[in-house]
């Protein structure tokens, strides 16, 4: 008997949730990433973990929000129109400096738009789909074992840094029945910070670039959390050299630890000519058709982004010192092609293979836009 | 076998989804192979055309839609005529030959004409076991999995009571195609 | 120091509220409710959602979340399901709670969540200036409603009757003695309570409609209000422009959500073997 399982994609997610620690989930049925809530509903109870299915998305992450604040570790899984609706209280979390765990399984949109289809929809959402300047952490795995690893760092870095962290999937891979084997139970890290003393109202008292430390309840002082802008002691503040301090402190916490943060894999690229830069299943696509470009004899390497936001921008940009030509392709009409353009320098020719038609692109259209390109 | 691509063709509700998962299931857990199951569905869960694309490999498989596929089952009309793309030369088409009457060109494929829903009906006793019937044709015309591990497996995922109709469904499945 | 001061943030004041507002009054109450149940500070949390009522919980020296518009009942269910034994207090205004939040309001109450709601009602939307809400009265001018107001209002006793919630009461400013009374008995009760606060925004309400001064405003809470029993003597027509005050649901028959939940969950965290860990 081998070890490896078959496991739906979206339930492997909610087993890496159970295993990173998750004892809350907040959530609301949507195509096609029902299964994760439907697998809480049922294996929550039995660890004796809070499910609850709630009035809509914005409910849900409000819960979450709320029941992290009461010291659990959240989430709350959705698709493109529920991870719209729950945008104002992702500003919330960050703002409140809240770890919550979102997972959005993408689908084509806008509006209701495609729901039993994939498409890469979201990425641009994902960054600056709630208001106002903000860090955010997104990741992106596209194969059966990264969906694990990812879902556990999502969680893990959500403690770390106090912040919400999406972990973005692919219809096809949330529906897809997989193998994928799932690693021993302390073969991998759960980040938790223990308990802990709060003797003071300063809870946002740090200083700039240091990880904040847990903010909950319970923990014999009471506290204040706001989701307006607000000074050291979470009391509202518009003071601009307050505001000027809280925003650094938000955006250094992620920006200060990109070395912990941004995740790649990187394919062929030692001697590459032409990068193929993708995420998710169009890595998936990318990666088996620099495989036939190398059979070939064309020297194409492929740039796979687990961590999406932040942007990998100084490993990407290392390589374009070397390789001066770097194919992005996704599925949508065109979102992180603009991140690729706007790091690569002007001697780097850039290519896209773009489509939203609900269709994953096949190995073979990846494997020609490769030889089109370095014709 | 290195890389063998299987795509199931129907309407929601006539099992295929099913089909694919026991496949899956068997070829990762009973034979340590690779494999992957993609549905592509509507939001009718029943009457929608539907294909569920099966890919069983020695190695990780990279893509996991079917692109070059061995062996295409068929039990309705409109999946046949949106999803036979992709087929190779040579390769092995199974269809139901009470709801499939158009076949279009068929020369390069192997095509195998039988009455899988009604024999089903009929010889297993309940439509619903055209999950396992379409699993049987698949062992038998392509020899993917085992026929041992497949019983095996049958056995142990059939709820109580209903394994002597999953034998049965298994049975009409062996014997459709002579 | 007064009891109920031990419940108050002192340290964050002053309010933003407008001499004369009525959330004063309620943000007393509420502490005097807590003082006289003699709670342990850390063992409350204070949520509420945006607008004038929204700043209510800074002033509390108690656990306060300061949320989003219309949402405070949704992160207190979260807070009330990761931690049943804490006391988790909403204070909602009318427009938080009724318009943009109304889902979470009949949906609150339906679940019937151990969340105690305090729905102060002033009418209006009075932090952005003065416009209609759900609870204006029929006919009143506001800044979105310059020749009166067309659009019937809530009845949220009737509303939250009809979704089964099992504490409902209407209070006015005007009687703090009533009003905390019924305050601490909505803390006592195990399941959601809602207890509506007719309050005054002479400001934004009163000014555009002949009552500029919080006594006009408080003397027209007087006259539009009266006890229960004195309400059911009146006709329909007598009723239509009148709110009974007192409490009108208490039932606690209906197991409150969590305990409803834990309760649930036993027999099936027991038959796989879970170690008993909350």
């Amino acid at each position: 008997m081998s070890q490896r399982k078959v496991l739906q994609g979206n339930i492997i997610v909610a087993k890496a949730a159970l295993a990173a620690g998750c004892d809350f989930f907040a959530g609301y049925p949507i195509t096609p990433s029902s299964e994760i809530a439907q697998y809480m509903s049922k294996e929550m109870p039995k660890m004796e973990r809070a499910f609850i299915q709630m009035e809509d998305e914005i409910a849900s992450l409000g819960a979450c929000i709320g029941a992290s604040l009461a010291g659990k570790k959240t989430m709350t899984a959705t698709s493109g129109p529920g991870f719209s609706l729950m945008q104002e209280h992702v500003g919330m979390a960050v703002m409140a400096e809240v770890p919550v765990v979102i997972v959005n399984v993408m689908r084509g949109g806008p509006s209701t738009g495609m729901p039993t289809k994939p498409a890469q929809a979201d990425m641009m959402q994902a960054r600056w789909g709630t208001h106002g300047d903000h860090p955010i952490i997104a990741v992106y795995p596209a194969f059966s074992e990264e969906i694990f690893s990812e879902t556990v760092r999502a969680f893990n870095m959500a403690e770390k840094y106090w912040n919400p962290v999406i972990l973005l999937l692919d219809e096809v891979l949330g529906k897809a029945h997989m193998d994928v084997e799932i690693p021993e139970p302390g073969s991998y890290e759960v980040y938790w910070e223990k308990t802990h003393q709060i003797v003071d109202l300063n809870i946002y008292d740090r200083k700039i670039g240091e990880n904040p430390p847990r903010i909950d309840f319970f923990h014999g002082y009471p506290i204040h959390i706001d989701g307006l802008e607000h000074d050291a002691h979470g009391w509202p503040s518009f003071d601009a050299k307050t505001v000027d301090k809280m925003q650094k402190l938000r955006m250094q916490k992620i920006y200060q630890n990109l070395d912990d943060i941004i995740k790649y894999k990187e394919y062929f690229l030692d001697d590459a000519e032409v990068i193929v830069f993708s995420f998710g299943i169009s890595a998936r696509s990318a990666l088996a058709a620099v495989k036939t470009a190398r059979e070939q004899g064309i020297k194409a390497g492929l740039f796979q982004a687990l961590t999406i936001w932040p942007f990998p921008r100084a490993a990407l940009q290392e390589k374009f010192q070397k390789i001066k030509k770097v194919l992005t392709v996704e599925m949508n009409m065109g979102q992180m092609k603009y991140e690729v353009e706007r790091i690569a320098p002007g001697d780097v020719e850039k290519q896209t293979l773009l489509r939203a038609n609900g269709m994953p692109f096949s190995p073979d259209e990846v494997l020609n836009a490769i030889k089109e390109f370095v014709k | 076998m290195k890389h063998f691509e299987i795509r199931y063709g129907a309407v929601g509700g006539q099992g295929i989804i099913t089909a694919g998962a026991l496949l899956v299931d068997i070829a990762v857990e009973r034979e340590g192979k690779f494999a992957i199951e993609s549905p592509t569905y509507t939001a009718a869960v029943r009457g929608g055309p539907t294909k569920v694309d099966v890919l069983i490999a020695d190695e990780q498989i990279v893509f996991p839609h079917a692109t070059a596929i061995d062996f295409f089952l068929c039990t309705d009309q409109r999946p046949y005529d949106i999803y036979r793309d992709s087929l190779k030369d040579d390769a092995i088409v199974i269809v139901d030959s009470h709801l499939v009457r158009e076949l279009g060109d068929t020369r390069h494929w192997k095509v195998y004409p039988v009455p899988i829903i009604n024999e089903t009906k009929v010889g297993a006793g309940n439509v619903v076991l055209t999950s396992v019937v379409s699993l049987a044709i698949t062992q038998k015309m392509t020899d993917v999995i085992s026929y041992e591990n497949m019983v095996e497996h049958i056995k142990h995922w059939a709820p109580k009571g209903t394994i002597e109709m999953n034998m049965k469904a298994i049975e009409v499945g062996m014997n459709l195609i002579k | 120091m007064r009891d109920y001061e031990k419940y108050i943030r002192y340290r964050t004041f002053p309010t933003p509220w407008c001499p004369g507002c009525g959330d004063g009054v309620i943000l007393k109450s509420i502490a005097m409710a807590f003082a006289e149940l003699k709670l342990d500070p850390d063992e409350i949390v204070v949520v509420a959602g945006i607008g004038c009522s929204g700043r209510m919980p800074t002033f509390f020296n108690t656990n306060t979340l300061h949320t989003t518009h219309g949402r405070a009942l949704t992160f207190a269910t979260g807070i009330k399901l990761a931690k049943p034994e804490k006391l988790v207090v909403v204070i909602s205004g009318d427009g938080d709670a009724t318009a943009i939040g109304g889902n979470h309001l009949i949906h609150a109450a339906r679940r019937n969540i151990g969340v105690k709601m305090i729905l102060i009602n002033n009418g209006i939307y009075g932090m952005t200036g003065g416009q209609v809400s759900p609870l204006t009265p029929p006919k009143f001018f506001t800044e979105t409603t310059p020749y009166g107001n067309i659009e019937p209002h809530f009845n949220v006793r009737k509303l939250l009757t009809a979704a089964e919630a099992t504490f409902v009461a209407r209070e006015t400013i005007n009687r703090l003695a009533q009003l905390k009374q019924v305050i601490k008995k909505s803390f006592q009760h195990k399941g959601f309570s809602v207890v509506e606060v007719m309050s005054n925004c002479h400001v934004n309400l009163g000014r555009r409609n002949k009552m500029k001064s919080p006594l006009v405003m408080t003397k027209y809470i007087r006259d539009i209000t009266m006890n229960m029993a004195d309400f059911e003597k009146l006709s329909p027509e007598e009723q239509a422009p009148k709110y009974p005050l007192g409490i009108f649901e208490q039932n606690s028959a209906r197991l409150e959500y969590t305990d409803l939940y834990y309760n649930h969950i036993v027999p099936v965290a027991q038959q796989a073997g879970a170690k008993g860990e909350k």
